[in-house]
């Protein structure tokens, strides 16, 4: 296999849209073993929980100087949202925390601070394939530092009917948050993963596929198998294939994109 | 440590810039060897007694797209990339607000129409939607990708494309930084009291903030060859957890030690430094310190861009790195805009004129919010 990465860990968080956000704080506290955070937002919560779930299934090996990249579609998008409505409807000024938690890479800040890392640290995106961005990044970060922490995350924003334009969702869809994450390097593997192919369109996907010798095809959207919508659902997919997919088998994740491209993630799972 | 190579890991093979200063490299070049233009004064009404705020605008507002397509349009031309040889070109975007100022107009009028409206939600939206469009206007079938790191966005997106480029994922990528006005950052720095009442003076002894700006610098880079001018040597990004607004001299000594190192080039090998110097108290202070910390008594020349272009913030990365490859080129290091009085507290001081420039390798500083670091070098060879 080509560039396979090594994958140590695997955790995937999803949560399906309910009439109101489910509140975090209490799996936050749980998952950073009880660590405290002033001031954070829900993009960051959800960072924090997955992050330190990956962490905790790969102790041993964890190392604070490997990287960390996380995807996103549409970032601290709640927060963005309100602050739109407040300088430009109410005419407010931002509050600092508020403003500075915009940032995009904060949740990378607070998981490298409570992770003790001070490595580098990326937040990418790429309109259709953002989970597919990060596991490019992640794979030179693996060829220069043998180790890459990589993240999928997106939150929600109510109302929902607004938050499924943005994500680009037919009307009643179900939509979702999550907040997947893939430790590659070294250590007993889960799996391996391959950075993504890019196809411009059906065509050239079905070449590259065929011959490959994959066990199975997931395609999102279309395939969502009870995954909810959201930008960075792909992870999902992947995390889900490496914890319980079937012994030595090959899964080909193909992600569709609005124009027509295709972007192929090929994922092994171990003997 | 083993010698650096005369060759790097991609050439700059063209650049492009929209600034205060105006357009292209030669309006940067003649606007950077002279004393930066007046600010411009933007209204802030939600401000307690309806103070106003300095700003460095670029003339006649474009549109962020036009921005961008004229940086991207003038890189590509120098670079030489037209028509089919763009088909595999990755690009590589860098910004901390990306398209918000246009999400504050549609809302603003939104609300006109419908007072329930709600705001970002008329259509597709997410990071990388900028990217994408842009993109698909200029034919480019490569990776898409969008760096948000805050202000060393692009700066972190040429260091990913230049690596890319060094391991053969890539043939060429362009890079851009953008950064348009939006009412959200400068209400925002205001609210954390960083902006400057008197103007931005980066690292003078009685500087009391920033000037944010708006632009888009462009770097078309490819494959190191021999015989080219402007080379990546290396780079680092690092993430200081002390501070999510603030970084330590010793962090910042780290990232510079970090891209030196990927550089294989030993401190006394830097000829000159573009510090990010954003004229804020605590950040000139940082790196000052972090500067004596990495070089000792021998810190190189350093000087800082923005008295002249204003904190671009995202696009800082590339657009500071376009406009010293211009000077370079031109053959001088401009003055630090602002500065005329040495702090003591920082014992060190910027170039108070401008002051020829030759070959050798070059140290440029980027640093955000949430810790992010990040050092580049460079090597010019006239």
């Amino acid at each position: 296999m080509s560039r396979a990465l090594p994958v140590t860990s695997a955790y995937s968080l999803t949560l399906a849209a309910e009439e109101a956000p489910v509140d975090l704080g209490a799996w936050v506290s749980e998952a950073t073993e009880g660590q405290r955070f002033r001031r954070i937002n829900r993009f960051i919560q959800l960072a924090l929980i997955g992050a330190h779930r990956c962490r905790q299934g790969d102790a041993a090996a964890w190392r604070s100087t490997q990287p960390i990249v996380i995807a996103t579609g549409q970032g601290n998008i709640a927060d963005t949202t309100e602050m739109v409505e407040s300088v430009v409807g109410r005419g407010l000024p931002p509050m600092p925390f508020q403003f500075i938690n915009l940032a995009g890479n904060m949740a990378g800040f607070y998981l490298a601070q409570s992770l003790g890392a001070e490595s580098a640290n990326t937040t990418v995106s790429q309109l259709d394939f953002p989970a597919e961005a990060a596991l490019q990044i992640a794979a030179e970060e693996h060829a220069g530092h043998g180790a890459a922490l990589l993240g999928a995350v997106d939150e929600l924003v109510w109302p929902l009917d607004a938050h499924r334009r943005r994500v680009g969702c037919p009307p009643d869809a179900p939509v979702g948050e999550g907040s997947h994450w893939l430790r590659i390097g070294d250590g007993p593997v889960l799996g391996w993963i391959e950075p993504p192919v890019y196809c411009a369109d059906e065509a050239e996907l079905e070449a590259v596929l065929q011959g490959a010798g994959v066990d199975v095809v997931i395609r999102t959207p279309g395939q969502n198998g009870g995954v909810p919508a959201h930008d960075t659902a792909a992870a999902a997919h992947w995390c889900g294939f490496l914890r319980n997919g079937p012994a030595g088998a090959q899964m080909a994740h193909v992600s569709a994109g609005a124009d027509g491209r295709r972007a192929l993630v090929r994922v092994t799972r171990a003997r | 440590m083993a010698a650096a190579s005369n060759q790097g890991i991609a050439s700059v093979l063209g650049t492009g810039m929209v600034s205060h200063l105006g357009t292209g490299s030669q309006a940067h070049v003649t606007a950077l060897a002279s004393e930066p233009p007046e600010v411009s004064w933007v209204g802030a009404g939600e401000l307690e007694d309806g103070k106003r705020l300095p700003y460095r605008g670029v003339a006649g507002a474009p549109s962020l797209p036009d921005m961008m397509d004229a940086a991207a349009e003038q890189a590509l031309r120098e670079a030489g990339l037209v028509g089919s040889r763009r088909a595999g070109m990755g690009l590589f975007l860098g910004s901390s607000s990306l398209q918000i100022g246009d999400c504050e107009v549609a809302y603003h009028e939104a609300r006109k129409k419908d007072p329930d409206a709600v705001p970002m939600g008329g259509e597709r939206s997410g990071y990388g939607v900028v990217a994408d469009v842009l993109a698909r206007r200029l034919g480019l079938g490569g990776p898409r990708l969008t760096f948000n790191t805050a202000c060393s966005s692009s700066a972190n997106a040429a260091l990913y494309a230049a690596r890319m480029i060094a391991r053969g994922e890539l043939e060429t990528a362009l890079i851009l930084g953008t950064e348009s006005y939006n009412r959200m950052s400068l209400l925002g720095f205001a609210s954390l009291m960083l902006i400057s009442d008197t103007g931005a003076r980066p690292f003078d002894a009685g500087r009391d903030g920033l000037v944010l700006g708006e632009g888009v610098g462009a770097l078309v880079l490819g494959r190191a060859g021999a015989g080219q001018a402007v080379q990546f040597h290396g780079g680092a990004n690092r993430c200081d957890t002390s501070s999510a607004t603030n970084s330590r001299p010793d962090a910042i000594a780290a990232v510079m030690q970090s891209a030196l190192d990927e550089a294989r080039i030993p401190a006394s090998d830097v000829t000159a430094i573009k510090a990010h110097g954003t004229s804020t108290p605590s950040n000139d202070e940082a790196e000052g310190a972090g500067m004596r910390l990495t070089f000792g008594d021998g810190v190189p020349p350093f000087t800082s861009m923005k008295g002249h272009l204003g904190h671009t913030l995202g696009a800082c990365g590339a657009l500071e790195t376009a406009a010293l490859v211009s000077v370079l080129k031109a053959g001088f290091l401009p003055a630090t805009a602002g500065f005329t009085e040495m702090d003591s507290e920082l014992g060190i001081e910027p170039l108070e004129s401008n002051r020829p420039a030759g070959d050798g390798f070059y140290l440029l500083n980027y640093f955000g919010f949430g810790g992010n670091n990040t050092s580049l070098v460079l090597r010019y060879a006239s």
